[in-house]
Parts: structure tokens; sequence; C-alpha cells
């Protein structure tokens, strides 16, 4: 399944962000059939340097989790774009926390 | 004479009595449902920025109303360092206005010594309501302080409110936006991301007055920390604005001080936390750690359940939507993200550090890269914590001069980000690269 982020975004945006915004394209282009998918990759315009880790959250948070519950590493069935490897990472990384600190 | 009869007499009287008696109750309804719109939340929600600031902080005493208003603008006026006498001075002027004798606002900031960007804003941004809402004449006297006066008048309240314009080459201004929430639309960027890539832009240009561009990386980061401010702003504090603006002035060449400002009025932190369910676990948690302060009597004037409460909202994965079921479990990163950010900030070559400065309520916050916000690992988790302690832990309290009470209130949150752009640092710092 191939998500292209130019079809979510005014002309010129450069910026993601927001969980509520990430969900928004989730619900457009289908939860399930996020959840299902063999593979997720992405379609990064040039221009684009910012994606926030809650859009990701709200975009692919419940796939994430899913993916873990399955005891399958999200990173094999989403592939991480180039460029973003660390906002990625790190959401992978917060969809997955179970414990508060507090 | 026309024969009266008495018992038509009797029903007429008793009719009257009925219609007085019903307009009466009809009157006395709408007084009531007049008052009711009056203090309903949804007609406060609408209020004019003045009135809900008021409303705020009306319980910390007003003044007796005068023609003319003039409150006392603090010498050091500035939420980084003189925050207390900022807020006393802003509840000052909001409340001058709600009395309907005031005809006239005098700000004499001739004595000031120090004016920062936030407190110049967020008083251009209350007089610009003022102007807008009420029939008040707004005066005042520039700072005695040349190099004052430039400031205030490149970037202050007479700029914004158009008294006058001026542009001079050392300075640059990111001129206050005004933003709002709009619906969100899954193929529509909203307003908060295309004014952050414009802060970045700026950010940018100040960069590239000392010879250097932001590369994809740290203009990544930046607009993460700044959209995630936005976000909070939009989705807790119950009010649908935000402001940002920003400043850079020329200290020698290639050599800037930026400051960013990004603030809105509404609930704050503390309140907005009020909101997780009595039966929550992250609430029992917050309340144990408290029950615990309280025992060993850390409480005092500077440090009680409310600032306790604010400082544990920064900690990763503490957010008033934090629930049991997993789909919430990855709220709560916002906050840990821009502290993040905020420390990989370089310093100056001279060793000037970059300060952050939250105010949210009573709660002032310091951020100097004297504690630093670490990774710890609890049941195989890692989630990042930072406590404002030598030890990093939440159960001692605080440094005082970082985490404080404030006994004024902002009804509302605000950050503020002073940092230097120093060419020799950079040079230094890619050398070591």
């Amino acid at each position: 399944m191939e998500i292209n982020l130019d079809n979510y975004r005014n002309k010129k945006a450069v910026i993601f962000s927001g969980r509520e915004r990430g969900r928004l394209v989730r619900d457009q282009i289908g939860g399930n059939n996020l959840d299902e998918a063999d593979e997720i990759t992405f379609v990064i315009p040039d221009d684009v340097y910012a994606i926030a880790s809650s859009f990701i959250l709200g975009l692919l948070g419940q796939t994430i989790r899913s993916l873990k519950n399955a005891g399958k590493n999200p990173e094999d069935v989403i592939r991480i774009p180039e460029g973003f490897e660390s906002t990625f990472r790190e959401a992978f990384r917060q969809a997955t926390q179970t414990e508060c600190l507090l | 004479m026309k024969k009266v009869d008495c018992k038509r007499k009797t029903i007429l009287i008793l009719l009257a009595q009925k219609r007085g008696y019903r307009n009466a109750l009809k009157r006395w309804w709408r007084r009531i449902r007049k008052i009711q719109k009056v203090d309903s939340k949804k007609e406060l929600r609408n209020s004019s920025l003045c009135h809900y600031y008021d409303r705020s902080v009306c319980s910390m005493g007003r003044k007796q109303p005068k023609n003319i208003s003039r409150p006392e603008v603090p010498q050091n006026f500035s939420f980084i360092e003189n925050c207390e006498k900022t807020c006393i001075f802003l509840k000052d002027l909001v409340s001058s206005v709600q009395n309907n004798k005031t005809k006239k606002i005098y700000l004499d900031q001739s004595k000031c010594t120090n004016i920062d960007l936030c407190a110049e804003t967020v008083t251009a941004v209350l007089l610009k309501d003022i102007g807008d809402n009420y029939k008040i004449k707004l005066q005042g006297k520039y700072p005695d302080d040349y190099e004052l006066k430039r400031i205030v008048c490149a970037s202050g309240i007479t700029k914004y409110l158009k008294v006058v314009n001026y542009n001079p080459e050392d300075m640059c201004l990111f001129p206050i936006v005004k933003g709002r929430k709009v619906k969100s639309q899954a193929n529509e960027s909203p307003s908060k991301d295309i004014e952050a890539e414009k802060l970045i832009n700026y950010i940018n240009e100040c960069l590239n007055k000392c010879g250097w561009q932001i590369v994809k990386d740290s203009k990544a980061k930046f607009a993460k920390a700044f959209v995630e401010i936005l976000d909070n702003a939009e989705e807790h504090s119950q009010k649908i604005n935000w402001w940002i603006t920003a400043y850079s002035k020329e200290l020698a060449s290639k050599k800037i001080e930026c400051h960013l400002v990004l603030f809105n009025f509404g609930i704050s932190v503390y309140q907005s936390m009020q909101k997780l369910p009595l039966e929550n676990a992250l609430r029992t948690r917050i309340e144990s750690l408290i029950k615990k302060h309280q025992s060993r009597h850390f409480f005092s004037k500077k440090w009680d359940d409310e600032t306790l409460w604010t400082l544990y909202s920064l900690q990763e994965g503490s957010s008033r939507f934090y629930a049991q079921g997993e789909e919430n479990k990855d709220r709560g990163q916002g906050l840990s993200d821009l502290i993040q950010f905020f420390q990989e900030i370089g310093e100056s070559d001279d060793g000037e550090t970059p300060v952050m400065v939250m105010v949210s309520g009573n709660v002032y916050i310091k951020f100097d890269n004297d504690y630093k916000i670490v990774k710890r690992n609890k049941n195989g988790n890692e989630r990042r914590q930072i406590a404002f302690n030598h030890s990093n832990s939440l159960e001692v309290p605080p440094d005082k001069n970082k985490v404080m009470k404030l006994s004024s209130t902002f009804p509302g949150t605000l950050y503020s980000f002073k940092f230097i752009i120093d060419d020799k640092h950079l040079q230094k710092l890619q050398k070591e690269k």
C-alpha cells in the first residue's frame, strides 16, 4: 500500500503535524486497509522536511500496535522513507509504550 | 348610575392579578435567562480577550475605577526575568477596562530598564483587543533608554497598533501572527503548519545574516517543536486562538540574538490535567506523589500541588488523555519533544546559554540546560523525564529557581525562547565535527 502525502496537503505546505489530522488521513485511506497491508510505503514530496511524530501516531499508531501485538517488527511492514528515519523510529517507540514513569 | 356586578368585579380582579403574576414571572424568567447567558461558559468563550483575562484573574482583587488608568509597568518588563510583576501589570491593565469609568489607559514605560518580546507582545495583543472592543483611548510614554525605545518601536506595542513603522537594519521582526483552530481536513494543511514554516524561514534568514543556513534536519526539529506547542494550544486550552512572533537583533558582527514567543489564552496546563477522570491510573499516581511531598513537608508558598501537577505534565506519557486502554498510551509526547529540542540548541562562544520559559496559570518553569531531560527505563519502556533536581527524581522538589509558583496568574500558556546565533561558536562546532 502506498501513501502519497502530496494528496493530503495544501500546495507548498511542507510540514505534516497533528494527531487529529493523521487520524483523518487514516480514515480516508481506510484504517483496516493499513492494519492488513503487507507493506506500507510512502511517497513524500521533495519539499516536505518535517513530519511530526503526532501525525505519524495518528496515522499509524493503531497499525504499529497491531503489528507489535502480532509479534511483528513494524519496520518490516512500514517502509521508513529516506530522511525521516529518526522521526518514524521515535514514533514506533512512542506508539508501543505501555508504562508511564510516574 | 350603573349597577356593578360584584361577582364579575371579583373575577376581573382575579384575572388581572393572574395576568400580573404571569407578567412578573415572565420578567423574572427573562432576567434569570439574561444572567445565565452572561455567565455561561459559551458566552465567556466568545467574549473579548480582556473580559476573559479579567474573569480568570479577578479573584486577585481589583483597583478602584478611575477615569485615567495608569497600570504600573514594571522596570524589568519581562516574563523571563520578572514574571510575577509582569503578570500583576497585565492583571491591572485588563481589570481597568472592566469598568465603565475608564476613558483612557496610560502606559508609562519611561523607567523600564529591560523590556522583552513576550511581555511586550502579550500587552500589545491585549491593547489591540481593548482598541477593538472598548471605547478607551490608549496613550503611553516610550522608555527613556534609547536602545529600549528602538526595540519597542521596532517590535513592540506601537508597531503592532500601527502607531509607528520603524524597521531598523540591525533588527528583524517576525510580525505577530494570530492563528486560530479550524476544523481539520485530511487534504488541507492547517494554519499552524503554514505559520510554523514561515517562522522557520525567518530563523533561516537570521542565520543567513551570519553566513549560515539551517539544514533540513534542524528545520524539521524546529518545525516539530513549534507545531507541538500550537497543537497543545488548540487541543487543550479551550480557546481557539494562538499568537506567535519573533524578533532578532544584531549584537555584534555575525552574532544575533533571537527571541521567539508562542502563547495562547485559555485554561492552564494544570487545569487541563484536572480533567483526568478520578479513577484514572495516572491521576492516582500523581496524587500519591503529591501525598509523598505533603508528608515530607516539601510544600511551601513557591511549591504546591498546582506546580507539581504542571511539572509532572512535562514528563513523557503524561497527558489528560492518558487512559487505561492501549490507544491513548502514546499521548503526552509533545512537551518532551519540545524540551529535548531545546536542549539541542547551541550556546554562544562566550558561554551564553539559550533560555526557554514556560508560564502556565500560576506556574513558571525556566529551562536553561542546567537540568536535562533523560530517558529512563521502567518495565522495558523508555520514557523521558526531567525533574529539575540533581537526582532527576520526581519524589523530591525541583530547583526553586527553575520551577516556581506565581502569586499572580497568566490565564493561558506562554513559551518564550531566547538564544544566540554566533558565527564563532557555529564554526567551532563545525571544526569539532
